[in-house]
C-alpha cells in the first residue's frame, strides 16, 4: 500500500476547489464503488442510492474547500452521503429502509473474529452480534455511521425517543458482555 | 492504515449484500480507513453482475450537473421559496432582475428616502413620485422583447405566459419589500403604506393595459401622467400628500381589482405582452 494515499486523496480534494474536473472523476473512482454499496446496505431503493450518491459527490464538488484536513478523507466523504440519504428519505417517504439484517447463515470464526480482533473491535464484534436486530441497527446509525439521534430516528424510521432508548439498551447490554466476557 | 485486510470472501459477501450484520460493520469500519481494499471493491464491482446503481451513469449526472453554470442567487432565493427550479430561471431571466438593474432602482429610491429624511417636504415630493413608479417600470423592462431577447423563445415555448407574467410581476414588486421598511422607518405612517396603492394600482393597470398596447406605451403613459400629478401638487398645493387623499385612493383601488379582471379576460391575447403578434 503506497503510504501517501491518505495525502493523495486530499491533493485530490484541493483539486477539486481549483474546478478539476479530472481529479473529481478520479476521485469519483476511488470511492464510488464501496459507497455505493454501503449506502445500498442501508436502502433497498436503486434508484435513490443512485441519486444520492450523484448529489454526494455534486456537493463534494461545491464544498471541497470545507474538508478541514482531519482524518480520512473516506470518512468525510460518508458522512456526507449518509446525511444526503436522510434528507432524502425525508423528502420521500414512499421509499422503504432496509434494516432486516440477515440472520447469520454460516459462521465463519475464524476470518471474522481475526478481522475483529484485529482490526477494530476485538471483544466488541462478539457483543454486538449478540444484540437484536433493533439494537444492532441503532447502534450501527448512531455509533457507526455517526448519525445524530434524529437522523437516526429518520434513517430507521422510528421515534427520536425509541432510538434513544435503543441505544440506551444497547449500550449498557454492551457494556455488560464486555464486563463479562472481557480479555483476560 | 492497517496491515490487515479484509478476507476477498468477506469483501464479496459485503459487496453483495449478504454479510452478515458485524461482519458487515466491521468491513465498513476497514474501508474507510483502507485505500486498498477500497480499490478491491471497485474490481468486484467492475467485473461481477451489477447490483447496485449503474456507477457510469451516476458519473455523468454529476459531471453534467457540476458543468452546469452555478445557480443565480436570485434563482436560489426563489428555489427555497418554493418555486419549481424550471419556473425560477424563467422568472430570473427577466432583465429587470438582474442583479445591476435592482442595485439601480434601490439607489435611487435610498436616495428618495434620503432626501425625504433631510428636507421633509421636498423628500417626500421625491418619495412618492419616484416610489410607486418603480415597479411599474420594473413591471414594463422585465417583458418589453427590446429589453430581453429571451421573449421570444419564451412566448414560443408551451409554457402558459399569464403564469411566466405574473410569477415575474411578484417578483418584481418584492424588491419593492426594501423600500417599504425603509420608508416606514422615516416617513410619517400614512404615507408609507399608502404609497403602495398607487404602486400596486398602477402595476396592474400597466399589465392590464398592455394586452392592449404592450408594456411599454402604458408604463410610459403612467410614469409622465404621475410625474405631472406629483409636480403639479407640490407646486400648487405645497403638498404632494394630497394626491393620497381618500377620493384618489379609491381610483388606486379601482385600478388594483379592474386590472387582474382585464388581465385574465383577455389572457388570451397575451401575445401582445411582448409585442409579438
Amino acid at each position: 500500500m503506497r503510504p501517501d494515499s491518505a495525502s493523495d486523496d486530499q491533493a485530490l480534494l484541493e483539486a477539486l476547489t481549483g474546478g478539476d474536473l479530472g481529479a473529481m472523476r478520479l476521485l469519483y473512482d476511488r470511492h464510488a464503488p464501496w459507497l455505493s454499496v454501503r449506502l445500498a446496505r442501508r436502502c433497498n431503493d436503486r434508484e435513490v442510492v443512485a441519486d444520492v450518491l450523484q448529489d454526494t459527490f455534486v456537493a463534494v464538488w461545491r464544498s471541497a474547500d470545507r474538508y478541514r484536513g482531519d482524518g480520512d478523507v473516506a470518512a468525510w466523504l460518508w458522512g456526507i452521503a449518509i446525511r444526503r440519504l436522510v434528507s432524502r428519505l425525508r423528502a420521500r417517504r414512499d421509499v422503504l429502509v432496509l434494516q432486516d439484517i440477515p440472520e447469520p447463515q454460516e459462521y465463519h470464526p475464524t476470518v471474522e473474529d481475526e478481522l475483529l480482533q484485529r482490526v477494530e473491535y476485538g471483544d466488541v464484534g462478539r457483543a454486538i452480534a449478540a444484540l437484536s436486530p433493533e439494537m444492532r441497527a441503532v447502534i450501527q446509525a448512531t455509533v457507526l455511521d455517526g448519525l445524530t439521534t434524529r437522523e437516526a430516528a429518520r434513517l430507521l424510521e422510528i421515534p427520536e425517543n425509541t432510538v434513544k432508548t435503543r441505544a440506551h439498551r444497547a449500550k449498557a447490554r454492551l457494556r455488560a458482555s464486555l464486563a463479562e466476557g472481557g480479555p483476560p | 492504515m492497517s496491515a490487515y485486510h479484509v478476507a476477498p470472501l468477506d469483501l464479496r459477501g459485503w459487496v453483495e449484500g449478504h454479510a452478515e450484520a458485524v461482519a458487515a460493520m466491521s468491513v465498513e469500519q476497514h474501508l474507510v480507513r483502507c485505500e486498498q481494499c477500497r480499490a478491491s471493491v471497485a474490481t468486484l464491482i467492475a467485473s461481477g453482475p451489477a447490483a447496485g446503481p449503474d456507477l457510469d451513469a451516476v458519473w455523468m449526472a454529476v459531471r453534467d450537473e457540476v458543468e452546469l453554470p452555478p445557480r443565480s442567487w436570485l434563482e436560489g432565493v426563489l428555489t427555497r421559496l418554493g418555486l419549481p427550479p424550471a419556473d425560477a430561471i424563467l422568472v430570473s431571466a427577466a432583465p429587470a432582475l438582474r442583479g445591476s438593474w435592482l442595485c439601480a432602482v434601490a439607489l435611487a429610491l435610498l436616495f428618495a428616502v434620503g432626501g425625504a429624511m433631510s428636507i421633509r417636504q421636498g423628500g417626500m415630493t421625491l418619495f412618492l413620485t419616484f416610489a410607486p413608479l418603480a415597479p411599474v417600470l420594473g413591471v414594463a423592462l422585465a417583458f418589453g422583447p427590446e429589453a430581453s431577447p429571451a421573449l421570444e423563445q419564451e412566448s414560443a415555448a408551451p409554457y402558459p405566459l399569464v403564469r411566466l407574467v405574473l410569477l415575474r410581476t411578484c417578483t418584481v414588486l418584492l424588491t419593492a419589500l426594501p423600500v417599504v421598511l425603509l420608508g416606514q422607518a422615516v416617513l410619517p405612517e400614512r404615507v408609507s403604506l399608502l404609497w403602495l396603492l398607487p404602486a400596486a394600482g398602477f402595476t396592474a393597470a400597466v399589465l392590464a393595459l398592455s394586452t392592449w398596447f404592450g408594456p411599454w406605451r402604458p408604463a410610459l403613459t403612467i410614469t409622465l401622467v404621475w410625474v405631472a400629478c406629483t409636480s403639479t401638487a407640490a407646486l400648487r398645493w405645497h403638498d404632494v400628500e394630497v394626491l393620497l387623499a381618500g377620493r384618489y385612493l379609491v381610483l388606486y383601488v379601482l385600478m388594483l381589482v379592474l386590472g387582474p379582471v382585464v388581465l385574465v379576460l383577455r389572457a388570451r391575447r397575451f401575445g401582445t405582452v411582448g409585442r409579438i403578434s
